[in-house]
């Protein structure tokens, strides 16, 4: 598999490592001097930890550039096909 | 390596040179490596910074930028780049430090000695690295003064192109001795393969 | 057989070779066997299940039959093509699957019970009495499956893997693949060739046609030294393209020595990645063959092949010929065969139609149309065929062509499967094919001469456009388009009577023994699904993977079945497209090379003490240092304790992961990522941190140092340094990527060592330049950068994992083997020692310190008794998480200490713990043995554990159960620091 990294075009999938759903980037938000058992908190980290969509079909997914420039990056990529139609920096995303 | 102090110093691979046919795998000493990070927003202040006190801006990514005396800035991240110059002592980012001056929002960490550092040259270069290297270091693609990291069975390897033949490897110091063996095999068989019908 | 001319074979040259023991000569340009046919050998091997004696069938990849063992000795190669194998001076080979001699095959009577070993027979039989599977069936059927045999050697070559890169590929080099080289080369793009031969060209070397004016060898050849004069294009011979892989990623395996013999130092060959923006599968067609009563006698081989030995290699396989044929390809052969004046006894065409060639030149050949061959004669050779009008034609050597598959086999490894097309009755790509792929050529159904060329040329045309690499690539070269109609004939009934009928069977896969009847027995049993079909009878399963069989097997399934070919469909198409040793996937990754490995800078000076090593994920660590005079390493180790904890003692504990975090927010960062906190650690400080994994699971521990405001040093466990630092890369980039913070892994650049023991403070005062080391000065948990040894630049921390007064000490790791020495010598007379691995285990265990075994990803900091560490006053990865019922509750299992009540006991990790008066059983399981070790210091075993409510037990018993070695024994639970709980030693 060929990712294309969009600094560095395509690269090896082997210099690569793999993390999962690109939605562990929407980490919930902890208040200041909030209570850290609080039940409506322990909720929203429980949905963004362990409950995914498992689509057949396109998929955004975090990668990690371990043998390049070491940067994350966001994928998006058809789990059928393997065809790879949008590689963003996560940094960037996330920082808009 | 010239040292006063009482401890001696020893290179990853002893000084390895070793001869394939036209093809020199050699061990470069005495180089030092110093990262200098900075917040991606102060990138083009870094850049005047560095242009004012060694007469090279920063490279982008993939790229490699040479200063006056030959220290060369690698583009390996986007908020990290690479100095590599010769310096036979340790401290070499305080020596980096002292030469850049004003330092503020840079940070530096002096990665002298986490690398073995190789140079190879010859006609065979790119037969032996193919043989190697995930990357295509097509001369139209992989030009001199590109560099980019990588890996070559399974260890990292930072790779910068200074010529047509002549590339600069540098890979982790503690595996370097399966480095040198990965590219021995590799030169071995390439070198020995041209002489069969 | 003879030569009846010089083909393309160098014949002013001798190759000599042996086959079976029998020394035979060839030529430079024979396969192994074109020389074979041309020594007059026709017997070449047994068939699998039955033991039939086959003949060479083919004269290439596609070969059932001449299945042959190559070389010697750990180099002995099995189940090679004979039709691909190159003739070397000095080749040895040998025939395969018999018992007794190729001649006379003992295990020939397996043919006799052929009507009880008919397809699916293992599953009904074998099966009673039950007792007999494992002493007697199984070893019989061990001993007479299989085809070939192993060397049960390791294999002593050398393999590459490699990586190359190309605008345009082109797999295969017949017309369709070298017009399209021709173009692509031409118009500067740049282009890798790749051919599975020894000779490019494919069918223009097997027959007598013209290209541009001129012999289409003539031609081949012309066009090969031209693509080859271009430094734009590379030329890959003996390269087989065997897999598409995603991503236009092609594997090609290039076989480098296996026509001269092994070479030292040579790879034997190299399994290359290939990366093509565009592809053009010119892999032509392969001729099938006709299912007809005893179809499978040596001598009987397909048309094309015929012609293949005819023209390319000079050689005639017979001398009384017969051609049967349903399509107008087979004609040609005939013609060929007369014009080289070898005898033509018969065509028979099962068409009714008139010929489609002049046959003036056929002299007495019988020539029959619209019938079939019912029979055929001869053991070991063909001697005659006989037809259903009655008449019997003598003839040693049959020519059969059924028709040509197109090669889709590349097009359909990612998911695509072909179409049936009537007008050639075969399958052709079609579908979803490999991102940036162009069919050309018989590949693609086009099988005459003119539109294969002009195919070619047209597909790289549209390549280039879509590269947008704009060229003038000029005309396709020119030649005739040949007839190639087709009347559909796959199989012929038997019209054998009574007995007879049982052994008279028309063979569909030659090299699985599947005859037509298996797949209508098939079909009987209710596995009609194509799929189902292959398992069952094994079509299409052999090393050939049925190339020659598949469409002949499906076309019979769908007569049974009822249904049409296109309905029936394909199997899938799987790589590899011929066989690959694994050897070559693995290319350089075997024995000591399959990983790298990684040395501590004092790897050297340990090895000349003679240091035991063991591995530590990728590292080398030195486990003990054994000293002249010990004989066992609990001696060595047990001392390597005694002598630390009284003098002082020196590890290389380079291998724990250092981070660099430099960076304004650095602080606020590391507050973020650890459980504690260190935005409140002072400089020149050094503090023990705990990581959770953000489902509230302990991660990692280690310690943090603080050399300015902006600049920590963190360090992590060996094992978990690489993860770390990717999960901190995770925190920096994707979390909160406005922090002024960055990460640089720094485990190598530093040798660090632990220097423990009441005369640590001692030795480290010889080795700093100007630092203050007293206690007053430089207090537990202090750190420094300072230099050492005249100069030498180092950082001091004084932390300890023994319970000793210790310090680590870092400097560049190319002082590392030189400072190691160097405090061993200087410490002498404090009675400096080595220590290992394994005892720097049995300190930490003896002072009660977590490390992997107690962080297994499933204990929380609560767990560990670190509950308090995690600071509420602040988010940090896993925090919330940290707060779920399950992991809160009062009674998981804490760790603890545990002492045998009886101190002569060796205890055990892993053992259970359940109390008196309990079974040992799950429910009543309240907890684990982490770790165990002999403590010289207390004279008997301790261990540490997780047990359910520890804390609140001490000093009671509970049970440590074994039930896998059925033993148990009483333990006293207890603090987990068995040494100086109260830190004095620490503090000293």
């Amino acid at each position: 598999m060929q990712i294309p990294h969009p600094l560095l075009g395509l690269r090896d999938a082997s210099e690569f490592v793999y993390l999962g759903d690109a939605s562990l980037l929407q980490r919930p938000e902890v208040p200041e001097g909030a209570d850290m058992g609080d039940s409506v908190l322990l909720d929203a980290f429980h949905e963004y930890l362990h409950l995914r969509d498992n689509p057949a079909g396109e998929h955004r997914e975090l990668w990690f550039h371990e043998q390049g420039d070491r940067s994350w990056l966001v994928v998006t990529r058809n789990t059928t096909t393997h065809e790879i139609t949008d590689c963003v920096l996560a940094r960037d995303l996330v920082s808009r | 390596m010239p040292d006063h102090t009482d401890l001696q110093a020893r290179p990853a691979l002893y000084g390895l040179k070793k001869q394939y046919g036209s093809l020199l795998v050699e061990e470069i000493t005495e180089t030092a490596l110093v990262t200098l990070a900075h917040a991606r927003e102060n990138r083009d202040a870094v850049s005047a910074t560095l242009s004012s006190a060694i007469g090279a801006a920063l490279p982008d990514i993939g790229h490699s930028s040479v200063a006056d005396d030959g220290l060369t800035l690698l583009g390996l991240q986007q908020d990290q780049t690479w100095c590599v110059f010769t310096h036979p002592g340790g401290s070499a980012d305080r020596a980096l430090a002292a030469r850049l001056g004003e330092t503020s929002g840079l940070y530096l960490t002096d990665q002298s000695d986490g690398w073995c550092v190789l140079s190879l040259t010859g006609d065979s270069v790119l037969a032996v690295l193919e043989r190697l290297c995930s990357l295509d270091l097509h001369e139209g693609e992989f030009k001199v003064g590109h560099v980019a990291r990588t890996a070559m069975e399974h260890t990292s390897v930072i790779m910068l192109r200074l010529g047509h033949s002549h590339f600069q490897l540098m890979s982790p110091r503690s595996s370097a001795g399966s480095f040198a063996h990965a590219i021995d095999n590799a030169a071995t068989h390439v070198h020995k393969e041209r002489l069969i019908e | 057989m003879k030569r009846v001319s010089d083909g393309l074979v160098d014949r002013s040259r001798d190759l000599n070779f042996s086959f079976d023991g029998k020394q035979f000569a060839g030529h430079p340009g024979d396969t192994l066997a074109s020389a074979l046919l041309a020594n007059g050998q026709t017997l070449v091997g047994r068939s699998f299940k039955y033991h039939r004696p086959r003949g060479i069938f083919s004269a290439g990849v596609e070969e059932p039959n001449a299945l042959v063992e190559i070389g010697r000795g750990a180099r002995l190669d099995p189940n090679v093509r004979a039709t691909v194998q190159e003739l070397y001076d000095g080749l040895s080979a040998g025939s395969q699957n018999w018992r007794g001699s190729l001649r006379h095959d003992l295990m020939a009577v397996n043919d006799l019970a052929a009507p009880l070993l008919a397809a699916g027979f293992y599953y009904k039989t074998f099966m009673w009495p039950k007792a007999f599977w494992e002493k007697l069936y199984e070893p019989l059927i061990r001993h007479s499956a299989g085809l070939g045999k192993l060397s049960m050697q390791p294999d002593p070559d050398a393999y590459d893997t490699g990586y190359l890169f190309a605008d345009l590929l082109i797999i295969g080099t017949g017309p369709a693949g070298l017009a399209a080289a021709l173009a692509a080369g031409r118009s500067g793009a740049r282009v890798i060739v790749c051919e599975e031969d020894f000779l490019m060209g494919g069918r223009l070397n097997s027959e007598q046609q013209h290209v541009d004016g001129v012999a289409s060898s003539t031609w081949a050849a012309n066009t090969v030294a031209e693509l080859k004069a271009m430094s734009n294009v590379r030329v890959m011979t003996r390269t087989s393209v065997f897999g598409a892989y995603d991503h236009g990623v092609f594997g090609a395996l290039e076989r480098i020595t296996d026509h001269v013999g092994h070479q030292d130092q040579s790879a034997r060959q190299i399994m290359w990645r290939i990366r093509a923006r565009r592809s053009i599968l010119a892999a032509g067609a392969t001729e099938r063959h006709i299912a007809y009563p005893d179809n499978d006698r040596p001598g009987i081989m397909l048309a094309g092949a015929v012609r293949t030995y005819l023209n390319r290699y000079g050689v005639a396989p017979g001398e009384q010929i017969a051609v049967y044929t349903n399509n107008d390809d087979g004609w040609r052969t005939a013609i060929d065969l007369a014009a080289a004046n070898v005898e033509v006894t018969a065509v028979i065409d099962t068409r009714d139609t008139p010929p489609p060639v002049d046959t003036s030149g056929l002299g007495n050949a019988v020539l029959v149309r619209g019938a079939n061959i019912v029979k055929t004669t001869g053991r070991h050779a063909l001697t005659s065929v006989t037809l259903d009008t009655g008449v019997t034609v003598p003839s040693d050597c049959l020519a059969v062509s059924g028709g040509w598959n197109p090669n889709v086999h590349l097009s359909c490894h990612q998911r695509g499967r072909p179409a049936w097309r009537e007008d050639i009755a075969s399958f052709v790509p079609a579908g979803d094919l490999p991102v940036g792929m162009g069919i050309a050529g018989a590949a693609n159904g086009e099988l005459s001469l003119g539109a294969a060329l002009r195919s070619g040329h047209d597909a790289t045309a549209q390549a280039l456009a879509a590269l947008s690499h704009g060229a003038d690539i000029g005309q396709p070269p020119q030649a005739v388009d040949e007839a190639c109609e087709i009347t559909p004939c796959w199989h012929v009934a038997h019209e054998a009577k009574g007995l007879r009928k049982a052994w008279s069977r028309s063979w569909v896969d030659l090299q699985n023994d599947v005859t037509s009847k298996d797949v209508t027995l098939s079909v009987q049993e209710g596995f009609t699904a194509v799929e189902h079909v292959k398992r069952y009878t094994t079509l299409g399963m052999a090393t050939d993977q049925g190339k020659t069989s598949n469409v002949l097997g499906l076309a019979i399934l769908a007569e049974a079945t009822g249904q049409s070919i296109p309905d029936t469909g394909t199997t899938i198409f799987r790589p590899p497209w011929t066989p690959v040793p694994i050897a070559a996937f693995a290319g350089a990754s075997r024995g000591e090379a399959f990983r790298p490995v990684r040395h501590t800078p004092s790897h050297a000076w340990a090895e000349s003490q003679g240091a035991t090593f063991t591995e530590s994920g990728l590292w080398l660590r030195a486990q003990w240092f054994a000293k002249p005079g010990e004989s066992t390493w609990r001696e060595t180790v047990d001392r390597e304790v005694e002598q630390t904890r009284s003098g002082v003692g020196v590890c290389d504990v380079t291998t724990l992961g250092k981070i660099d975090v430099q960076g304004n927010d650095a602080a606020a960062f590391l507050d973020r990522v650890y459980a504690n906190t260190f935005s409140t650690l002072a400089v020149g400080k050094v503090r023990y941190g705990l990581m959770l994994r953000e489902d509230g699971f302990a991660m990692d521990d280690g310690t943090a140092a603080r050399f300015s405001d902006t600049h920590y040093v963190v360090t992590t466990t060996t094992a978990n340094a690489v993860g770390v630092f990717r999960h901190m890369e995770f925190c920096r980039q994707c979390l909160w990527p406005g922090m002024d913070v960055h990460l640089v892994s720094t485990t190598e650049a530093w040798a660090q060592f632990a220097i423990a023991g009441p005369h640590s403070r001692e030795l480290v005062s010889r080795l700093v330049d100007e630092l203050d080391v007293s206690n007053e000065a430089f207090p537990f948990m202090a750190c420094a950068e300072t230099t050492i040894c005249n100069g030498v630049p180092a950082r001091l921390f004084r932390i300890s994992f023994s319970g000793e007064l210790a310090y680590e000490l870092a400097v560049p790791a190319r002082y590392g083997d030189a400072l190691m020495a160097h405090m061993n010598d200087t410490g002498k007379d404090l009675g400096a020692v080595p220590y290992g691995l394994e005892a720097l285990n049995v300190m930490r265990i003896e002072k009660g310190h977590a490390t992997g075994n107690e962080l297994n990803g499933q204990t929380t900091a609560g767990d560990i008794g670190l509950g308090r560490m995690v600071s509420q006053k602040k988010d940090c990865i896993g925090n919330v998480l940290s707060h779920r019922d399950g992991l809160a509750a009062a009674d998981r299992p804490r760790l603890v200490g545990f002492r045998p009540v009886d101190k002569s006991v060796q205890l055990r990790a892993g053992v259970h713990f359940v109390s008196h008066g309990k079974d040992v059983i799950t429910e009543n399981d309240e907890g684990w043995m982490t770790s165990v070790a002999y403590s010289p210091s207390l004279g008997h075993f301790i261990g540490l554990g997780y047990l359910q409510n520890g804390a609140d037990r001490m000093g009671d018993l509970v049970r440590a159960c074994d039930p896998l070695r059925g033993e148990e024994y009483e333990v006293e639970i207890c603090s987990p620091h068995f040494l100086d709980p109260e830190g004095d030693r620490l503090r000293a």
